[in-house]
Order: C-alpha cells, then structure tokens, then sequence
C-alpha cells in the first residue's frame, strides 16, 4: 500500500493541473496579439482586444451589468422560492413527498432548450419577452432544482427543534423566522444564491430566445465571437464574466459576513 | 482454543493518553471482561488486539505468536461492534457470508457453515432479510454470528448488550453466555455495566483513567476491591478510617484482618449490604433518613462520637436493609455482617 | 403552502411550457393561421433519417460522457482519499471547473485540442506532425470529441465532490468490520465502499446523462455541423422561416422532454429498489 503512494500523488496532481491548465490558455489568449502555427508562444503579445472590449464596444458596460443584475435577481427569486420549498420537504411529512422530491429536479433533467420553445408563444402574448423580468423567471426556473436541494440539505441539519422551543417561549412566527431561523440557515441560503447567480451567468439560449436580442448579457456577446472564430475577444469577455461575477460574490459575502456570525460557507 | 494477551501497551491520541502500561493475559476458552466508565480506553484496547488500531508501545500475543506486524484481517481477532454494523446493502444471510466470501472459501462450504451459524443463532427464518428489517435482538444475533462464523481466535465483544432494550437485554446475555461455553471461543467482553461483567464472565479487567486497576474474579472486585477508586466503581460503600498494625485492622466497628497490607492508616469498606439494621443486637445508633425502593430500604444512619469507641467525630452510615420497618428518629441497633469487610488503603 | 411558490412556476412555466409544445406539436397555431390537430408533424419527424441519426447521436454523447465523468470522477474521488488532500489548496484547484461557465470552457477547450490548438503545436514541435492538418480533427467531429471533452472537464469534478461528501456520511465502522472479518482493501473498495455508494453514482449519472443530452450551447458550438443533437435540430426547425417547421420542432421537444421523463422515473424506481434494500441517505 504505502509503495502505491506516490502514483496517487502524481495522479492527483495530473488531475489538478488538467483542472487548471485550460484557465492559463484563456488567459494567455486574451494576451496573444499574433500567435502562428506552430508557434508554442504568442509571438507578439498586447491588450489590444482588452482595449476592443472595453473603448471600442459600448455595449461591453451595459452588458456586465445587465449580467450580474440579472443573476442577482434571479438569485434572490430563487430563494424566495427555494427557502420554504426545502424547509417543506425537510421538516414535514406529507403526502406526494416522495414525488415532489423527484419534481424538484426535473427542470434539471428535461432539456432546457424544450422548456423555452414551449413556453415562448405564451411569453409573446403576455409582454414577457425581451424584458429583464420574463429572461429572469425563466432561468428561476433552471435555478430552483440546485438551491432547494441545498436548502433541504440546510433544513435536515437545523431542524425544527430550535424553532419549536422559540414558539413555546411565545416568539411570533415573523420573529421567529428573523431571529431564530436565518441566521442558521445563512450559510446555506449563501450557498444557494451563489449556485443560482452562476447558474443564470451561464445561461445562454434563455436569454437569447426569451430575451429575443433586447436584453444583451455577456454571454450574450460571447458567443457570436465565437462562431465567428474572434476567440480572443470571446477569452477577453469569459474574463471579464468570470472576474466581475467573483467580485460581486466576494462583495456580497463580505456583507453578509457583517451581519451573520458563519465558519463554513460551501460553494458548491 | 487460543489464547491472548497484551504486555505493557500504551495508546495516545493526541495528548490523552487512553492506556497507560496495560497487561493483560486470557487463557484459552476463557470468557473475560473488560470494565470501566465510558471513554476510559475500553474499546481502543480491542481495536489494538484486532489490530484496527496499533499499539504505541508494548505488544500483542494471540495464540502464544506476537502479531505487532500481522495486518488486522490475518489476525483472526473479530470485534462485535457495538451498534453491529451490519452492511446495509447486504442481507442477513451476505452480511454472514462476507468473510467467509473474502477468504474464498469454497461455495458449499460457505453454505454449510451459514446454515449451521444461522440455526444456532436461531435467524434462519431472517436470512434473506436486509438488516433495515430487523429487530435490535435479530441485527445483534446476526452480527454474532458473521463474527462467530469465521471461527476466530479471539471473540472481542464491544459492548454488545447496551443498545438492547432491558428485557431483550438478559435473554440476550443468557444466549451469548450459553453460546461461548458451547463454541469455547476465547472471548473478551467490553462493558461499562458492572452486573453484566460479573454476570458473564469468569475473570473482569477493571480499567479506570487507561489503567488496569485489577485483574480478578467478579466476587473479589466486588467484595475485595483493591482500591477505594475501584470498589466506588463497583458500588456504594461506607468507608471507615483506621490503623492496621501486626495485620489487624482496627476501628470503631471492631477488628478485622489485614493479612496483605502493612502497618499504618487504612479504610474499611463495607457495602451498604454487608451491614444488618436491628432492635437488638450491635452498636446503637440514630436512624436519621429512609429511602424506600421496594425490595431494599435504604437507611442513613448515625453513630454518636464516642471517645471509648474511638470516635472522635458522630460516624454516619448507610445501609440496605429488606425490613422497612424503622423510621427516622428513631434509635437502632447495627452490626457488621459475618465475614464482611474488606481492608484497603 | 411552503411550496406554493414552488409550484406556481413549474405550473406556470414548466408545464405550462411543455403543455404548449404538445399543443403546437399538434399543428395547432392559430396565431399562424393553423388550426387543425393532427399526429402529421409526429410521423413527419420520426421517419425523418435526420432525426433518426440525430437521436443516436446525442444518446452516444450522453452516454459517453456520463459513463466517462462517472468512471473518472469516482476514480478521482479515491485519489483524494489517499492523497488526504480534501482540506488543501489543491482541491480546491480541483473544483475550479465546476464554476467555470460552459461557453467559457468551450472556448478554452477548442484552442487546446483544435487542429491549429496547442496540443497540436506540441505535437509539431517533438516532430509528431508535419503540419496542423496531420493532427486528428477533435473539434467539430463526427465523434463528438471535443462537446465530450468539454462534457469531461465540468462534470469529472462535480461527480467527484458529490462521491466525496456522501462518503463522509458513511459510518468509517463499515469498513473497520470489513477488515476486520478479513477483507483485503481491494475487497472493501468493491463489496462495501462501491455499493454503498451506489446511489450517489446513479444520481451524478443521471445529471450527467441528462446534461449531455439536452444541453445547447456546446455541441452547437464545437459539434459537426454533419451530427446534430436533438435540442440543435429542435432549434434549427424552430428559427427556419418555413413556417411549417414549428410544428415539427415542437414534436421533438415534446420527445425528448418524454425520454427525459422515463429517464426519471427509472431512476426515480431504481432508488426506491437501493431505498428498500436500506440504503438512505444517499439521495441527492
């Protein structure tokens, strides 16, 4: 067994670094001004496509902004949803359990793509579509399966014990929730609104059907770079996503750290 | 029929030092406990004989061969946990199976030998049963007999009887009992319940703080503890002060003998059950308290400090009588029951 | 009550949004002028030979993918379990797929294993190649290679972080009985750890498998243009400006949503046989 050590390191690492190296290539992209066959480096390196991003094209500010508006939004949608659905399904019993269990992850198995055709002819007749508010309840729904889970997993550790033995000593249900309640479950719903902000920060075919061109994220304006093979101006803009989405959740962490007392937020 | 035993082990986890210098010898066949308070090392002590845990420093001899370096599953010293851990993805009859099936043994083999342990544990209706489907008394029995199917060489019981309900509990006591003497498997048994240490087994191992405190028969744990930390784990008793000299213990309650202990100051111990409460005969004495709990009654009692007795201070005294008759205020009478008493220091 | 908002948008949106695909599936567009209701569009897909190679297709992409993610994400699952490492920087370098948007992945995945990419320039350069076009073609492939690698890269980590956090919960005492009635490591690791994990295995494959199949973005970005998965045809027949087409477009959904649902309800039944046979705990 101990002879076998080693090739478990090795191993490990083969895996960490076959995690990491694709992160160093879209970087060094971003970077690679003229960049040959079969050069192995960049032979001229500049931010000129920083520079195409960010003075050249109008669109690029509004675009981060519409983005992370709109995973905060949907975050905070989902939520709403996510955080009495999985103390339902946690703390009580109820008949169909099993089967709401197994309704909760369906959005996650039926193809998206399905869902959103299916729905669009109803979004048209009812204004939704090309609005922030109709792009935002669609990916809510693509959001839910993920953060009710987590929210579930949250209410089987705290359970009701707590909030029982507050109702006894005469708290309101309001003040139960505030007090009591929030600030255990804080760490999960964290872990919850994260998951959600980046799974609508990845959508894609949502916002591009349901938005119908109007609402322009990021994603948005990657992937026409893509299929028109300017892939180093899509690296600047996957940049640009990745750096602004972690910003705004280490910001929102830190606010949230200010007012609940938490050790473990899982990401993920 | 083999037999085991440790010399001078020490275990560490971190800065608890859980066995300090333990050694312990079982003889072939033999069924021996292991006593003392929860978290006092039992159960690290069968994880070091099993091998699942290994020792600091010392060794340890199964069958006369010292195994340090023998792997746990060469050992042939199998552990009944206490929740059992039955795997849950297997049935009765796969749970019995698995190391006879690890062992590649061959399949009507395996056979014969599930059948047979299936019968003696009387769960042959259960066999294809998941464990989910069992009782507390079935999962154990099952658990015995995948242990007990393997014939080891050493039987290392881990509390086994502590999450059975009462009644289960001493039907269970009696099997596992009958069933050792029938198999002769040389067994430990961990426990922190002294009744079943006694009940069970021919010689108990009071461990108390990592340390082996004695090694003896139930009777004399019970009646002749070495220690005042042992005899308090064994029961309540009255302790009483004073001087041994040319082997003789004396006090106010008389004289007793102190044949292995030297001159200089030392305790009587009387169990609150080797004093008898009477009208008539003994020293007298004031009934101040009463606790009735139906078979016995137990009294507080007072002697009044008496320079002639060698009482300096009143002596306050419990005792478990079966007459419920006297009440507090009262006076009495008591005496040391014959041949009680048991000198320590 | 506490699910009422849940259900008024899987009410409103998901089945509402599935119900109007059977409905236009059926020809019925009055908003089109179309207003009769009929199995047409059905038998006109299913006898399609593009939908037929379509449906292969994308069932070899998601089997490939899910089996490969399981497999590898099982197998580096056990790799931190011997390194020790699930407390160290390391892991979470590990992790960093699974926050990496798929169209970001996409485009760092093309410039790897592209013919022009650097594997290939690696290649040219210890003298494997004479020129780019030596280098097998990995992106836009018959085979799917490069939606696959790209299926990999996100799903190996997620599987390995759902193995890993079951396996905490299981009680360590199974596997100190298992040794100690004999078994050899290599025993635990197939008769208890394994199947214990059962359940948590058939969960991430179910989400890999479903992933891979109805996903979008990535096979319309780096598959071939000759092999199309079903939600890429679906949305080809859905934007043509033939205006017969929608009706079409919406039986494929309404057929791939139906595989969807049979692949819960399997998996939804083989749960509830481990369930029976004990083994809670391990539902995700």
């Amino acid at each position: 067994m101990r002879k076998k050590q080693p090739i478990y390191n090795a191993l490990f690492y083969v895996f960490v670094a076959i995690s990491c190296a694709p992160l160093i290539m879209l970087v060094v992209l971003t970077f690679s001004t003229f960049w040959p066959y079969p050069s192995l480096l960049p032979e001229v390196v500049s931010l000129d496509y920083y520079a195409h991003v960010f003075i050249e094209n109008r669109q690029t500010l509004m675009a981060v902004v519409t983005s992370i508006l709109l995973a905060f939004f949907v975050a905070f949608v989902t939520l709403i949803i996510a955080i009495p659905a999985g103390k339902a399904i946690a703390c009580y019993s109820f008949k169909g359990k099993g089967f709401v269990k197994m309704l909760v992850l369906v959005p996650l198995i039926v193809p998206s793509v399905a869902v959103i055709m299916g729905i669009h002819v109803t979004m048209i007749r009812i204004g939704l579509t090309g609005t922030f508010f109709g792009v935002a309840l669609i990916q809510t729904l693509f959001a839910m399966p993920y953060a009710i889970r987590i929210m579930t997993n949250v209410f089987e550790i705290v359970g009701k014990g707590l909030e029982q033995q507050a109702s006894v000593l005469g708290a309101g249900t309001a003040t139960i929730f505030i007090k009591v309640t929030l600030p255990r479950i804080m760490p999960g719903i964290l872990s919850a609104g994260v998951l959600s902000f980046t799974v609508s920060i990845a959508q894609y075919i949502t916002t591009f059907i349901i938005g119908g061109g109007r609402i322009i994220t990021v994603t948005m304006l990657i992937i026409p770079h893509i299929q028109s093979r300017e892939h180093h101006i899509a690296a600047v803009y996957s940049i640009l996503l990745i750096v602004s989405a972690m910003i705004s959740l280490y910001l929102t962490e830190k606010i949230v750290r200010r007012y609940y007392d938490m050790d473990n937020v899982v990401y993920v | 029929m083999t037999s085991m035993h440790v010399e001078n082990v020490n275990k560490s986890f971190g800065n608890n030092h859980v066995l300090k210098n333990i050694s312990l010898s079982v003889q072939s066949g033999e069924f021996v406990s292991v006593l003392g308070p929860s978290g006092c090392g039992k159960t690290t002590l069968l994880k070091l004989i099993a091998g699942l845990e290994m020792q600091d420093s010392g060794h340890v001899y199964i069958g006369g061969a010292c195994c340090d370096n023998v792997p746990a599953r060469k050992r042939g010293a199998v552990i009944v946990f206490q929740d059992f851990a039955l795997f849950p993805h297997m049935t009765v009859k796969q749970n019995i199976d698995f190391g006879l099936a690890v062992k590649k043994i061959s399949r009507s083999e395996r056979e014969r030998k599930i059948m047979a342990m299936l019968d003696v544990m009387q769960i042959s209706d259960k066999a294809e049963f998941y464990p989910r489907a069992l009782s507390g008394g079935q999962k154990q029995r099952v658990a015995l007999a995948r242990a007990c199917v393997l014939e080891p060489r050493v039987l290392l019981l881990d509390e086994p009887f502590s999450n059975l309900d009462p009644g289960l509990r001493d039907d269970m006591r009696e099997f596992v009992s009958k069933l050792q003497r029938e198999l002769g498997i040389t067994t430990i048994l961990v426990t922190h319940d002294k009744e079943e240490a006694f009940m069970l087994s021919g010689r108990v191992a009071v461990i108390i703080d990592g340390c082996l405190q004695q090694y003896d028969t139930p009777e004399n744990i019970y009646k002749k503890p070495h220690t005042v930390l042992v005899s308090d784990f064994i029961g309540e008793a009255n302790y009483i002060s004073g001087m041994i000299s040319n082997y003789h213990f004396s006090c106010a309650l008389g004289d007793f003998d102190a044949a292995e202990l030297v001159d200089g100051e030392a305790k009587l111990m009387l169990r609150y059950d080797q004093l008898i409460i009477s009208n008539s005969k003994g020293m007298p004495c004031r009934i101040i308290s009463k606790v009735y709990k139906g078979n016995v009654t137990t009294y507080r009692v007072e002697i009044e400090k008496s320079e002639t007795l060698g009482l300096p201070e009143a002596l306050t005294l419990k005792i478990n009588s079966s007459d419920s008759s006297f009440e507090p205020g009262h006076k009495a009478f008591i005496r040391v029951a014959d041949r009680a008493g048991h000198v320590l220091r | 009550m506490l699910l009422g908002p849940f259900f008024l948008i899987m009410g409103i949106i998901f089945v509402g949004g599935l119900i109007q695909a059977l409905v236009q599936s059926l020809g019925y567009l009055p908003a089109f002028g179309m207003d009769s209701v009929s199995l047409e569009y059905y038998r006109r897909v299913l006898t399609d030979f593009r939908f037929i190679s379509s449906l292969r297709h994308t069932f070899y992409i998601a089997l490939t993918s899910s089996a490969l993610s399981v497999a590898l994400g099982v197998f580096v699952a056990f790799l931190v379990h011997k390194t020790k490492r699930s407390n160290k920087f390391s892991f979470t370098l590990l992790r960093v797929p699974i926050v990496i948007p798929h169209i970001v992945v996409i485009i760092m995945i093309f410039h790897i294993f592209f013919q022009t990419g650097i594997l290939s320039r690696f290649a040219f350069a210890i003298g494997l190649i004479e020129s780019a076009h030596d280098f097998p073609l990995l992106i836009f492939d018959r085979g799917g290679v490069g939606v696959i690698i790209v299926y990999l890269y996100k799903q190996i980590p997620f599987v390995m972080l759902m193995v890993i956090s079951i396996s905490r919960n299981i009680d360590s005492k199974y596997f100190q009985v298992a040794e100690n009635l004999g078994a050899s490591p290599f025993q635990i690791m197939t008769r208890i750890t394994l199947p214990l994990l059962a359940p948590t295995i058939l969960s991430a494959f179910l989400f890999c498998f479903a992933f891979g199949f109805g996903a979008f973005e990535v096979p319309f970005l780096l598959g071939s243009p000759a092999r199309q998965t079903l939600p890429i045809l679906a949305f080809i027949e859905y934007t043509s400006p033939v205006l017969d087409d929608r009706p079409a477009a919406m039986a494929i959904n309404v057929i791939i949503s139906v595989i969807s649902l049979i692949m819960i309800w399997v998996y939804a039944k083989v749960l509830s046989i481990l369930t029976k046979r004990g083994m809670e705990g391990a539902i995700v």
